[in-house]
């Protein structure tokens, strides 16, 4: 029978590269502490991606990964010590391995030479000469039978004295146990008696040994529970292998995979369809809703009545699916313990990652775009925060420095923080080399104004390039991106105590805060986080000035006026801006009034991408539409400020 | 200022924000047999319905038996069911090694509980 195998693929490089990164994280962690849990998770990883890789034909992948668990299987059985060689090797056959998989993946050239070095490597460790090794996996485990256990204890096996616990740690010493535990017909909490099992389990065990000594360690609760044992069919020696083996393969996943636990995979494209419609539906509800408005409520009080009903579900629905979007930024923390080994061994400095808050959720779009900035930060808080150890000591501080990772929730933002306890920004050489660089500035600028130079283009403090920092295409673009996402950056430091940067996001790009504002018959949306008030100035608070357009005073500042009919062409005239209202709104540190005919509101709108549907126009961030079914801007204050600016300099 | 003629939503704070900045904390024993699941029992009952992020610290934890772990997964699905919050703090290794053998530690997500 021919099966597509092609169908699984997908699920398996899901599960390998989850695999890799589970790996190269547990590896990181047996530096620091050689316990037997960490190595045997490490290679149960390495393990599952061996037997996936074979069963699906990337004999090279098997291989390789062969020789990783080999050496796995000798410093969890105590043969070997784990040592920081042995840890090493294993994080740059980590690396190889994943350039193997995206190789097999996506059809790309393969880094042969890394491939080959680390083999080698692996090989020379293990002691092994390369032909020998040459042979794959197979034979090693041709004596090997995969045991499929079903155990269902009956609720009274707890008062017989027996812990099914004491049953699968003697099932794993016969072997490789994976365990599904089955959480089917399961009481609620408050219901269940404490003393009864109520839980079952699905368990698969690669084992040498016979089925009479896997039968042996269920003896004792044998008539005490439902029990089935038996043989699956042999994945690797198959040529092709049967559709059972396939789908448990991809259904299969120990611990590690999200599948675990009652989840499911689901494409984000998928996830996106569903947002959009509940997109769609907010809208039509609101339309709904504005409708009724008009209604009798005494006539009309059952539907009504439905109305609100609909409008309680829908929010509902609606943060049910933001929640299937989010994710915890573990996702992206985890990466940054591999990157402050490496980055620390090149620098010869010692640094040490703690991070807190890695559970806290956002949404999955906003998580893969902050990658890159904070790797950035991280970068640099290396590079420039922590001194060299001897420094460090000199100073009173303990020889290895501490980058802090923190992410946490505040009201409707998320709050990313990247700490280090290095010697902090230097005021002087900040302004010094923004001297050199032609940005503008000035000894009595404000601490506050100094660190902002960071994020000025082109700017590095570093003394020479490497290819960790100071090619000055940093902060800019960790600014940018971040303005990009709706989010801002801050900067704190103390000299000699350390430095902070202080990242404030959006919980999701998909829903804004806005307040809408009319002119011309129009309806603009601001964004609320950009408003920081709105006033109607009096006619002596206005004033033009040569060169500079008009200005409106809000207590002793001058602001610069933008009217938003001449802005974007409208028709009619302006009133009087002592009859019109003036928003006053903020980016990057600069303010700037906007004038508008009248406030119309405060709501959250579901942004519609104007790209998309239609083409790009400044000064304008996106479209929604309101309640009534017409179609409303949504205005980029930055790029409006930004370039308000620029014609002004002019 | 007049009431929005396109009401789509009041921008509403996440009731979740607050709550993530709370936590109640109880402290697991070393021993959790078989004799004492009781006990551990009413101990979670008394915070299945707390509001605020319910902390378990399994520290101390030398024994586990598989009834008390079959507590903890009921106890974290009923809970996060309901869209309470609830994590462990610095699992022992006896409670780890369980959880895995048992197949538990996704579900009572102990890959994120902090050391």
């Amino acid at each position: 029978m021919s099966i597509d195998l092609a169908q699984f693929h997908r699920t398996f490089f899901e599960e390998c590269f989850e695999g890799v990164d589970l790996m190269e994280r547990d590896l990181l962690r047996m530096g620091a502490d050689a316990r037997g849990e960490t190595v045997h998770a490490v290679f149960r990883a390495a393990h599952s991606i061996k037997g996936g890789a074979a069963t699906f034909g990337f004999a090279a992948i098997a291989s390789f990964t062969h020789h990783m668990e080999t050496l796995l299987d000798q410093m969890r059985s105590g043969m070997r010590p784990i040592s920081d060689p042995a840890v090493d090797l294993l994080l740059r056959a980590t690396d190889a391995l994943r350039g193997l998989l995206v190789s097999a993946r996506d059809g790309v050239p393969l880094d042969t030479v890394r491939v080959v070095e680390a083999q080698t490597a692996l090989e020379a460790f293990l002691g092994q000469a390369p032909a020998a090794t040459a042979s794959p996996a197979a034979p090693a485990v041709s004596a090997e039978q995969v045991f499929l256990i079903k155990f269902a204890p009956a609720p009274e096996l707890f008062r017989s004295g027996n812990d099914p616990l004491l049953i699968l740690r003697e099932l794993a010493a016969l072997g490789d146990l994976e365990t599904r535990m089955s959480l089917d017909g399961l009481p609620s909490f408050a219901e269940c008696e404490a003393e009864s099992c109520y839980l079952a389990w699905s368990l698969r065990l690669r084992t040498a040994h016979s089925r009479a000594d896997v039968q042996d360690v269920f003896a004792w609760v044998e008539g005490a529970c439902e029990l089935d044992i038996s043989v699956e069919a042999a994945a690797l020696q198959s040529p092709a292998p049967t559709v059972v083996v396939a789908a448990s393969q991809a259904a299969r996943g120990g611990d590690h995979a999200p599948a675990d636990g009652g989840s499911i995979r689901v494409g984000t494209e998928k996830i996106d369809a569903l947002m959009n419609l509940v997109g769609e539906l907010i809208i039509t509800q609101a339309m709904l809703a504005q409708l009724a408005g008009n209604l009798d409520p005494v006539l009309n009080e059952k539907l009504l009545a439905g109305l609100s009903q609909l409008d309680r579900n829908t929010r509902l629905l609606q943060e049910a699916v933001m929640s299937t979007r989010m994710l915890p930024i573990d996702s992206v923390f985890s990466r940054f313990p591999r990157l402050i080994r490496d980055l620390a061994a090149k620098l010869g400095k010692q640094a040490r990652l703690t991070t807190v808050g890695e559970a806290t959720e956002l949404d999955k779009s906003v998580i893969e775009k902050i990658s890159d900035p904070l790797n950035h930060l991280v970068r640099n808080s290396l590079d420039h925060g922590i001194e060299l150890p001897d420094a460090r000591r000199s100073a009173g501080k303990d020889a290895v420095g501490t980058v802090t990772l923190k992410a946490a929730h505040q009201g409707d933002d998320i709050i990313v923080e990247v700490c280090d306890d290095g010697h902090g920004l230097d005021r002087r050489r900040i302004l010094a080399k923004a001297g050199e660089q032609g940005i503008a500035c000035s000894e009595s600028m404000s601490d506050a104004e100094v660190w902002q130079l960071i994020f000025a283009p082109g700017f590095s403090t570093a003394e020479q390039v490497t290819d960790v920092s100071g090619r000055g295409v940093g902060m800019d673009v960790v600014k940018k991106n971040i303005a990009a996402l709706g989010g801002s950056v801050e900067l704190h430091s103390i000299a000699g105590r350390g430095s902070r940067t202080v990242i404030r996001l959006p919980l999701t790009l998909a829903i804004l805060d806005g307040m809408s504002v009319g002119v011309s018959g129009e309806i603009f949306i601001l964004p609320l986080s950009s408003v920081i008030e709105s006033l109607q100035p009096q006619a002596e608070q206005v004033k033009r000035m040569a060169h500079q357009g008009t200005v409106v005073r809000v207590r002793n500042e001058y602001l610069p006026l933008v009217d938003l009919r001449e802005w974007f062409g409208l028709s009619g005239k302006s009133h009087p801006l002592h009859q019109a209202i003036a928003v006053i709104v903020e980016s990057d540190g600069r303010k700037l009034a906007l004038q508008v005919d009248e406030l119309v509101g405060q709501q959250q709108v579901v942004i519609k991408s104007l790209e998309a549907n239609y083409r790009r126009i400044r000064g304008v961030s996106g479209a929604t539409i309101l309640g009534d079914g017409r179609v409303s801007l949504i205005l980029d204050v930055g790029a409006i400020v930004r370039q308000f600016s620029q014609v002004q300099a002019a | 200022m007049q009431e929005t003629d396109s009401v789509v939503r009041p921008a509403a704070r996440r009731p979740v924000s607050a709550r993530a900045q709370r936590g109640k904390a109880l402290v697991l024993g070393a021993e959790l047999g078989i004799d004492d699941v009781a006990g551990l029992k009413r101990q979670l009952g008394q915070v299945l319905e707390e509001p605020a992020r319910v902390v378990l610290d399994a520290a101390e934890v030398r024994r586990i038996h598989t009834a008390a772990l079959q507590l903890f997964c009921l106890f974290c699905r009923d809970r996060r069911a309901e869209g309470r919050e609830v994590e462990f703090a610095r699992p022992s290794p006896a409670m780890l090694s369980a959880a895995t053998l048992l197949g538990a530690s996704t579900l009572l997500q102990l890959a994120r509980a902090p050391a």
